[in-house]
């Protein structure tokens, strides 16, 4: 096949779908495309070619001002009319989910939501999806002509360097956007008290070494500074220190933030199933042999008392640093 | 304000797994997309608020569904009847609710994002696209504005604790995430379910709503129904990692190559010190 096979690409997050569509078009043989949206466009083909885009159409909008799905929809929409690919792919985010929708039903065409695997089987593209919450797989196929298109889950994307490097070939394109219906107030990003555990960028965790309340009330000191929610061991639970609703491990959350703060916290492996898909531990904790610090990247064998007033002074000093707040942008 | 809200029925899981007995046939309906039923909360607190009412519409096969929805509080409840050896997917429910919903007339539609059984969060943008209104995905937040009452102002939940607030005026359709109420508890001895009793659903076939089966034919088709099997993935490359590191990586003790380690022993302000500069470190990481 020589045709061409597309994924749209978010803004901040294109080189995992990247990487999903240049495994597909080594399956079909076509043109990896992307499709970049605003601005920014152009500046981002070097790192998505890298990726294994090889052609790259920036569609630059007449407005210039933040985007809804709808506008989104409409230039995608257009951008197919013209050159209709095989595949079009988009992420399953929010954003990427609702772009999909409407592109499908502008165009009639058939689309296969939340996929966890793609596959190009003797010339048919074959879908497969989780279905009854994740109990059976689904796998499907088309019945309409192409374009067809496809989200893919976000649990499954990861963006993998490809082998052979290209720098895309750019294609502009322009179109003028019709108003839109809805209108964009605002965005706010939630205080550490109301960010929920599973969609922090940043938690601390205490465990059964914070003993009462006044080591408590120094670890809230301490997330305020960081702005990241606490969450707590089931230890930590019953001795009082945080609320049920914030359990961490097998009976609680299964979180997956960027850094883990672990305080306090010996690493049993129940609440450590909940932190598998942590990507920078730190561990304060008294006890060297604590099993915790076998994956803290970072791991402070120490009273936590010390450790953190000392980190808090430092912090307040500040200007030595870059300080950033974890969940603040 | 009359608002209608989407639900839809969950039927059981289709294989039979082995070793296990059946307790009922397969197919059957057990129960309600549990979002839905958060949107039908959603839709009864803004009744009490504002006054209008409540329609509850559902493609299935089930009339028992919108029963427990009449027993909830909903005013009315219609079902459109669809066959159950029928191929659906979410192209042909959002091709035949809004027909049905603009033969009722409605201000506001409510429905679920995220819908159990297939898994996808298609239908409510679907449905907003067919009848060319307005549409706010994954609302935690719902308030009435305006002075007339008009124009609603709804959160929007996004990955990473972000919320984006938008301004919709009606009509509109919101799909609801959970978070967005408390699942409402309604006793049988209460008027609400009596009087629920008493309402009647009423039955539409596809063909009343003057859609042929030409353009309902589902745009996809289903090959294969099979016990969850995990997907072929990509390898991870690993490098500088001991035979005893890589074991523990192939059994998932840890979660990555941990070459970095590094320890620090009763010195709290070198700790603090270092802290911070990872935390730094990790920080502009993640933004490039």
């Amino acid at each position: 096949m020589n045709s061409e096979v597309w994924c749209f690409i978010e803004p901040g997050r294109g080189n995992e779908i990247a990487t999903e569509i240049a495994r597909l078009g080594e399956q079909t043989g076509s043109v990896t495309c992307g499709v970049v949206v605003g601005k920014v466009g152009k500046d981002l083909a070097p790192e998505l070619g890298q990726y294994g885009i090889t052609k790259l159409y920036a569609v630059e909008p007449s407005i210039s001002n933040i985007l809804s799905p709808e506008d989104y929809a409409y230039l995608v929409t257009h951008l197919i009319k013209k050159s209709p690919p095989y595949v079009c792919l988009f992420a399953a985010s929010p954003l990427g989910n609702e772009v999909a929708v409407r592109v499908a039903v502008r165009l009639g065409a058939g689309l296969i939501t939340w996929c966890i695997d793609l596959n190009f089987i003797s010339g048919k593209l074959i879908a497969t999806k989780k279905a009854y919450d994740g109990k059976a797989s689904k796998r499907i196929a088309w019945q309409c002509p192409p374009p067809y298109l496809v989200t893919v889950a976000p649990e499954v994307m990861e963006a993998i360097p490809a082998e052979k490097v290209h720098l895309p070939v750019i294609q502009e394109e322009r179109f003028s956007l019709p108003p839109s219906k809805v209108e964009l107030v605002g965005q706010v990003r939630l205080g550490w008290r109301d960010m929920p555990l599973t969609e922090a960028i940043g938690v601390l965790g205490v465990g059964a070494g914070i003993k009462d309340s006044t080591g408590m009330s120094l670890i809230k000191h301490l997330a305020e500074l960081l702005n990241m929610p606490v969450g707590g061991t089931k230890r930590a639970d019953e001795m009082g220190l945080v609320p049920r609703e914030c359990r961490i491990g097998a009976s609680g959350f299964s979180i997956e933030p960027n850094v883990y703060i672990a305080i306090g916290i010996s690493g049993a492996s129940h609440h450590m199933v909940g932190t598998r898909k942590v990507k920078h531990v730190v561990a304060i904790n008294k006890d060297k042999a604590a099993p915790i610090f076998d994956i803290a990247e970072l791991g402070i064998v120490d009273d936590f008392n010390p450790v953190v007033t000392s980190i808090i002074k430092q912090w307040k000093r500040g200007t030595e640093y870059d300080t950033p707040t974890e969940n603040a942008g | 304000m009359r608002i209608i809200v989407c639900i839809k029925e969950l039927t059981d899981y289709p294989i039979e797994r082995q070793g296990t007995v059946r307790r009922r046939p397969a197919g059957i309906v057990v129960r309600v997309n549990p979002q839905d039923l958060v949107a039908l909360g959603e839709a009864l607190s803004l009744r009490e608020k504002i006054g209008g009412e409540v329609i509850v519409l559902s493609l299935g096969t089930d009339e028992r569904t919108l029963r427990r929805a009449l027993t909830m509080g909903a005013d009315g409840a219609i079902l459109v009847e669809k066959n159950e050896e029928e191929q659906e997917d979410w192209h042909t429910t959002s091709l035949v609710l809004p027909q049905a919903a603009s033969r009722i007339g409605f201000d506001l539609i409510l429905c679920g994002t995220w819908r159990l059984d297939n898994m996808d969060s298609a239908v409510g943008v679907g449905i907003a696209e067919h009848l060319g209104i307005a549409v706010v995905t994954h609302a935690v937040k719902i308030e009435v504005t305006g002075e007339d009452a008009r124009t609603l102002q709804v959160h929007k939940r996004l990955p990473k604790g972000m919320r984006e607030i938008y301004k919709v005026p009606l009509p509109c359709v919101i799909a609801v995430e959970e978070g967005l109420n408390q699942p409402r508890y309604v006793p049988i001895w209460g008027r609400c379910y009596r009087q629920g009793l008493t309402k009647s659903v009423e039955h539409i076939a596809i063909s009343e709503l003057g859609i042929t089966s030409e353009i309902l034919s589902p745009k996809t088709t289903i090959l294969e129904v099979s016990e969850m099997r995990p997907r072929t993935r990509l390898g991870v490359k690993v490098s500088g990692l001991s035979l005893e590191d890589k074991l523990r990586l192939l059994m998932g003790e840890i979660a990555k190559p941990s070459d970095k380690q590094e320890l620090i022993v009763h010195e709290p302000e070198r700790a603090a010190k270092k802290f911070l500069e990872k935390l730094s470190e990790w920080h502009s990481e993640r933004k490039t």
